[in-house]
């Protein structure tokens, strides 16, 4: 657990000096507010540690299940959605990633998720694109 | 005289046109307001167009309506799936999934239609009854005291912490950094942009908002079994209209609600987006012994649900009298206003008091209206807690991709979305608070435009201009009385922990 911890504190700090020393550069009071942050968020950093020390000394069982990863796998599976929408369309790509993200999440009923696109992709349709008129990205398909 | 002017146009709202627009108004404010990433200005905005069909008074009664539904549906996603439809919904977000966590998403509903059509309501009677003369407590803000309400905001970093100060206000000051991007008004130098011309612009509040609590909440359901449910295996009751004893639990956190909504609503560029973190801060201050602030206390999400309708009506104060907007979606009005051939100003009332107050009575009828609507879709709605989580997931992220993409229609927002979301993932995990992070970023440029003028008109001075000014130091005697509950009961907490848990 102190370890972890010790890493996101170090992370918060290079992050805040790098906002200082980016910061330096700007002229007629732009430096202000960001420096002032950076270093309260540095002196809060240090207090938080100082406050919660023997609660970060103590040896935290940690769960190295494999479910713990899924949160960043859906992010990577909504990366590649949200690239995919620019070229094969937002509908095309919606189906793919609703189906895609529902099964790798445990959904083995093919027919719950047929269900849910059935209502979803009509619903978005005319909601957004026949309501609200807006151009959702065509891409090479539909 | 005023007032039997006022009471003699609510005849007007009685014919078909008038009807329909009310409606129309309600029903797209509470569909899109429910839309994380869509907002009430966009709604607004999206009726101009249809407005061109129909006189002035329904086309103003169509956006008004629009407005106060949108403000409201906001709270249906934030209650049920923690996606907070408006960025005056995200601090409802907080108590309101809890309770939905527990079981009682139709009772943290109810409570919140309550709270809202209630809080409408009483806006509306002050913008009907006392316009005018409190147009002129808008005019006595100057940069002292938006500096100085700012700082009177972020105060309630502290309380909706829970536990976690230094983490909480670590959280604030990130925020407050975030705000800071772009383009800096004053030098004109873009700061922390990196040659972007999206960064030069700033970070919109709707892609935050929409990252920090719907993505991220995508995010942490992917972590539970596909099967399981948010409201668990609890039956979902029929009963929508609040009862006796929750309205008597929660009548002191309503009062307080809907004062702040009120108060902060007549300030230009507050309104509920502050109004909800303040109400939810003071709720938490005034917290009993028993009381489960941060798991599901519905006299929280009273609080905040009363304070961001609470603030609609006050919020077209400044917009119908002085011509100038209390927010994006009075500023939209304002347009409308304008467009349909109409001049703000206190001569509105003067010249044409058939339409502004047929206007305002209309507003009074769409809170009515959409308590009703509400109350019909609360059991629908309410079926989403009962959806696999397997399945909910990725429908409140392809929502949150979808919403923030319409909002602007630039896929970049959507990055920014998604990276906020995943931020707001792990400050979830390791206890900093998203609300002090997107209170921070909502206050961080009010308090330092505040500041930077408050340096000019002060001439270097700042203390003594403030020392000159009553209503500045009124803020700062707020100020005190916050901070000193706060540290009270921070050291009442550290002492007690046990009792407290």
């Amino acid at each position: 657990m102190l370890n972890i911890v010790l890493l996101r504190n170090i992370i918060i700090f290079i992050i805040c000096i790098t906002i200082i020393i980016l910061a330096k550069n700007y002229t007629d009071y732009a430096n202000l507010l960001p420096t002032f942050c950076a270093i309260l968020i540095m002196i809060f950093t240090i207090l938080d540690f100082y406050q919660n020390r023997n609660k970060y000394r103590s040896k935290i069982k940690t769960d190295k299940n494999f479910n713990n990863f899924r949160p960043y796998i859906i992010t990577i599976i909504t990366i590649l959605y949200a690239l995919s929408i620019l070229i094969i369309g937002f509908f095309i790509s919606t189906i793919l990633y609703l189906i895609a993200s529902s099964y790798y999440l445990g959904v083995k009923n093919f027919k719950n998720i047929l269900i849910t696109l059935i209502f979803l992709i009509p619903l978005m349709y005319g909601f957004f694109v026949i309501f609200l008129k807006t151009n959702l990205p065509k891409g090479i398909l539909f | 005289m005023y007032i039997f002017e006022a009471l003699s146009y609510f005849n007007n709202l009685f014919s078909l046109s008038v009807l329909l627009c009310l409606m129309l108004g309600v029903m797209i404010g509470l569909i899109i307001g429910a839309i994380p990433g869509l907002s009430p200005p966009m709604a607004i905005a999206l009726l101009i167009p249809v407005s061109f069909n129909f006189p002035p008074t329904e086309a103003l009664i169509m956006m008004v309506s629009c407005y106060a539904a949108g403000m409201y549906g906001g709270s249906f996603s934030a209650i049920l799936i923690r996606a907070p439809g408006t960025s005056a919904s995200a601090a409802s977000a907080i108590e309101g999934y809890e309770l939905t966590k527990k079981g009682k998403a139709i009772q943290a509903i109810r409570i919140s239609t309550f709270a809202s059509v209630l809080g409408g309501l009483i806006s509306g009677l002050v913008l009907l009854l006392l316009a005018p003369p409190l147009a002129e407590v808008a005019l006595l803000f100057g940069p002292a005291e938006y500096f100085l309400m700012a700082v009177l905001g972020l105060t309630a970093i502290a309380s909706i912490s829970f536990g976690h100060i230094f983490k909480g206000l670590i959280a604030g000051f990130f925020g407050i950094f975030l705000s800071t991007i772009g383009v800096d008004l004053y030098s004109g130098i873009p700061r922390f942009s990196f040659g972007s011309a999206t960064l030069s612009s700033g970070i919109d509040i709707m892609p935050a908002i929409v990252g920090l609590f719907a993505f991220a909440q995508g995010l942490e359901l992917s972590l539970s079994k596909a099967q399981e449910t948010i409201g668990g295996n609890t039956k979902l009751s029929w009963n929508i209209w609040p009862k006796l004893e929750e309205i008597r639990k929660v009548k002191h956190s309503l009062m307080r609600g809907w004062g702040c909504g009120l108060v902060l609503g007549i300030i230009p560029a507050a309104g509920g987006s502050i109004a909800q973190w303040i109400a939810y801060a003071w709720e938490i201050q005034k917290g009993k012994i028993g009381d489960k602030f941060g798991k599901g206390e519905i006299k929280g999400l009273a609080a905040t649900e009363g304070s961001n309708n609470g603030c609609t009506g006050t919020s077209l104060i400044p917009m119908f009298t002085l011509g100038i907007p209390g927010g994006i979606s009075a500023a939209v009005i304002l347009g409308a206003l304008v467009i349909h051939g109409l001049q703000p100003g206190l001569g509105l009332f003067k010249n044409n008091p058939q339409i502004v107050f047929t206007v305002i009575w209309g507003f009074l009828a769409a809170n009515v209206l959409m308590g009703l609507i509400a109350a019909f879709m609360a059991r629908g709605m309410a079926h989403l807690t009962i959806m696999p989580k397997g399945l909910l997931a990725p429908l409140i992220i392809i929502f949150s991709i979808v919403g923030t993409y319409v909002n602007t229609n630039n896929i970049i927002d959507v990055w920014i979305m998604m990276s906020f979301g995943v931020l707001g993932y792990l400050m979830n995990k390791y206890n900093f608070s998203t609300g002090a992070a997107l209170l921070g970023l909502i206050l961080g440029p009010i308090a330092e435009n505040g500041l930077r003028d408050l340096m000019v008109v002060s001439r270097g001075d700042p203390l003594v201009y403030i020392l000159h000014r009553p209503l500045s130091l009124t803020l700062i005697f707020l100020t005190a009385i916050i901070v000193f509950y706060s540290a009270k009961q921070f050291k009442w907490q550290t002492k007690n922990k046990k009792l407290y848990n």
